[in-house]
């Protein structure tokens, strides 16, 4: 999960890491702020989990409480990176020295702190062309963060000796928040210095492992109430792995690599899935009937919506079971509003998944590619 | 011969009496697995049908004999579970739970390796070499004994590609789920040296995914050590770089874990790659 970027920054900010200071404004506190308050010159930021915000036009300098009020309404009317914009911060705009970058990630098992001697690159570059612009210091589960291999790390760069206790300082307190707060990435970028000799972190982006959010209540809170639209929150209130993609195939069925081969090979024939949509977790939580029904009745609705998949190939749970559930929610739709709908059933008890739903009337596919390709044509047809 | 699981394996299922697995270990003495104890804290002396319940790891493989341990509890709970086995002498852990946190991963991982214990998983569909003996989730449906040795990240499509094999007449020494996260124990490299050497094995399929480095270092392994022709699917050609659907670990980051490195590599090894699963019996059988 992806913090906002003042939920990040309150998170360095708790492990003694310096931030600019700011207001976080929504729509609904913004009538009431006094603009008289605000740090003129600020940075206006708009608080919305994606990367890349800056370019698409989310972070806007203001000087006066006149370009202020113009630069909020247009931000909060518009989406960013597909998020609606909830709220904004507004900061101290600060002026640096110079930039550099900072963050700690996971590369398969490993823990690295990767260090840059400028701002600009990021995660992304790292795996790219720009491998050598970072010095890259190993963090060891048990016995940390060798000082010795951090100052080599930072001569490499040539940063200036004066500045290596406050990287340093800055390095164990992002190697301490990492491991508490089971964050598997932590990035300050840039991290500025800001005055002679003090660094301080001017955005963070603080990726924290969903798979941890037990043991990490705050996180887990913020989960819960998520932005996303109606159809998102019904997808995850059924635990349904919901990724929209925008093609008008829509997908009904379980297991990840199922589903992403799927939308491999309907792309390969020529159309595209409206979403990603794995239905595992539904099933094992006993849901498999309302996420079918939510399923089926959202892409009968959409009109964009021109075929249907329905793919269940599984072998720990029983398929015959997920197949009485749909024959179920097929037979409370009207058939006037059914649409091309291809079914494959494969693995634990399949032949009775099958024959439930030739008695009501759906003949299932053979075969994956037979279905993939009804539905592709049916799609492209249509 | 087959690899990692046979008849003689003496299974220990840690977590036995949630439902999972309970159902689970039904199916598997159905199919005829070993499976000779179960463990619960607190619930020594129950029985799941025919088998015994245990309050310990210790205790169950002292009364048992255990040596293969399937981890059935919820993920949170998976690091002071594959401790526990560990300590109780267990060699070989398979772990088909699914979000596993990444930090417990990499202290289970220092443990594995410091004790020299064999991890499967976790988040995957477990290990069969078919009728033989069953651990996790593999079903006769798809799976037929045969010759290929098997290895994949992703249960649900290592059960299609499975079903493509089994319509040909074709089927598996062993097929062995190595898991869709990043962080994992046995992966395709230690699949391929153990059926290199399987005489039950004449040529073994990697069904891969993208994201990390498995499918890169596999290839490595086959140009350098295999003689025994290998095959390869890999799903993910169309997950746009930095977004992350489906496993946790089919993640691309620039160039790292992206289909057309990974099938570049595999096709420099000699792997001949499939572009669709329904090609994968043909080019077993060229």
């Amino acid at each position: 999960m992806l913090l906002l970027e003042h939920e990040g920054k309150e998170v360095l900010r708790q492990y003694g890491i310096r931030v600019p200071r700011g207001t976080l404004i929504d729509k609904v506190t913004l009538a009431s702020v006094p603009t008289s308050s605000l740090p003129f010159p600020a940075m206006v930021k708009a608080q919305v989990p994606a990367g890349g915000r800056g370019k698409a036009g989310g972070i806007r300098p203001v000087s006066s409480a006149e370009d202020f009020e113009a630069v909020v309404t247009g931000l909060f009317s518009a989406e960013l990176k597909g998020f609606q914009v909830a709220s904004v911060l507004v900061e101290e705009r600060k002026a640096t020295l110079h930039e550099y970058y900072m963050s700690i990630i996971f590369v398969g098992e490993d823990m690295l702190l990767l260090v840059g001697a400028r701002g600009g690159v990021d995660v992304e570059s790292f795996f790219g062309t720009a491998r050598d612009e970072f010095a890259t210091v190993t963090l060891d589960p048990v016995y940390g963060l060798p000082e010795y291999r951090l100052r080599d790390a930072l001569a490499e760069l040539k940063i200036r000796p004066a500045l290596w206790g406050k990287f340093m300082d800055v390095a164990y307190r992002l190697a301490r928040l990492f491991h508490d707060c089971d964050a598997t990435i932590a990035e300050i970028n840039p991290l500025a210095e800001v005055d002679a000799d003090a660094l301080m972190a001017l955005d963070a982006r603080i990726v924290i492992d969903d798979g941890a959010l037990f043991r990490q209540p705050r996180f887990a809170v913020r989960r819960e109430t998520e932005s996303g639209d109606a159809l998102g929150r019904r997808m995850r209130e059924l635990q349904i792995q919901w990724v929209p993609l925008g093609g008008p195939v829509g997908l009904i069925g379980s297991g990840a690599g199922c589903g992403v081969t799927i939308m491999d090979w309907i792309a390969r024939e020529g159309s595209g899935l409206a979403a990603f949509v794995d239905l595992d977790y539904a099933v094992l939580s006993g849901q498999t009937e309302a996420g079918l029904r939510l399923l089926v009745d959202h892409y009968l609705d959409e009109p964009g919506i021109r075929s249907i998949i329905v793919n269940f190939t599984a072998c720990g749970v029983r398929v015959d079971l997920i197949a009485e559930s749909l024959a179920k929610v097929l037979q409370e739709v009207n058939p006037a509003r059914l649409k091309p709908i291809y079914l494959h059933f494969e693995g634990n008890r399949r032949d009775a998944a099958r024959e439930t739903l030739r008695r009501v009337g759906f003949t299932p596919c053979e075969t994956l590619g037979e279905a993939v390709r009804a539905a592709a044509a049916a799609a492209r047809e249509a | 011969m087959a690899i990692l699981v046979d008849r003689h394996t003496r299974v220990c299922i840690q977590g036995i009496t949630g439902p999972m697995g309970q159902f689970q270990a039904q199916e598997m003495l159905s199919y005829g697995t070993n499976v000779v104890a179960g463990t619960s804290p607190g619930r020594s002396g129950a029985r799941v049908g025919p088998v015994p319940v245990f309050g310990t790891m210790a205790e169950a493989v002292a009364k048992t004999g255990a040596d293969l341990s399937l981890i059935y509890v919820a993920a949170p709970r998976v690091k002071d579970a594959v401790f526990e086995a560990i300590d109780a002498g267990i060699r070989t852990i398979v772990c088909v739970a699914e979000w596993v946190p990444v930090h417990d991963m990499v202290m289970i991982m220092r443990r594995v390796r410091e004790a020299g214990t064999r991890l499967v998983g976790p988040n995957c569909s477990g290990i069969i070499s078919p009728r033989r003996a069953k651990i996790g989730f593999y079903c006769d449906e798809v799976c037929a004994p045969g010759r290929i040795g098997v290895m994949a990240k992703s249960g649900t499509l290592s059960y299609a590609v499975l079903a493509e094999m089994k319509r040909a007449g074709m089927g598996a020494s062993t097929v062995v789920g190595v898991g869709g996260d990043e962080i994992r124990g046995t992966g395709f490299r230690d699949c391929l040296e153990l059926f290199e050497a399987d005489a039950d094995t004449d040529a073994m399929l990697l069904v891969g995914e993208v994201g990390g480095t498995e499918e890169e270092r596999a290839a490595e392994y086959v140009m350098h050590h295999c003689r025994k022709p290998v095959v390869a699917f890999v799903a993910g050609r169309t997950i746009p770089h930095g977004r992350n659907i489906g496993h946790a670990g089919a993640m691309v980051l620039g160039d790292r874990g992206s289909y057309i490195t990974k099938v570049a590599a595999l096709k420099a090894a000699g792997v001949r790659v499939a572009e669709v699963i329904e090609d994968v019996p043909g080019l077993l059988q060229a």
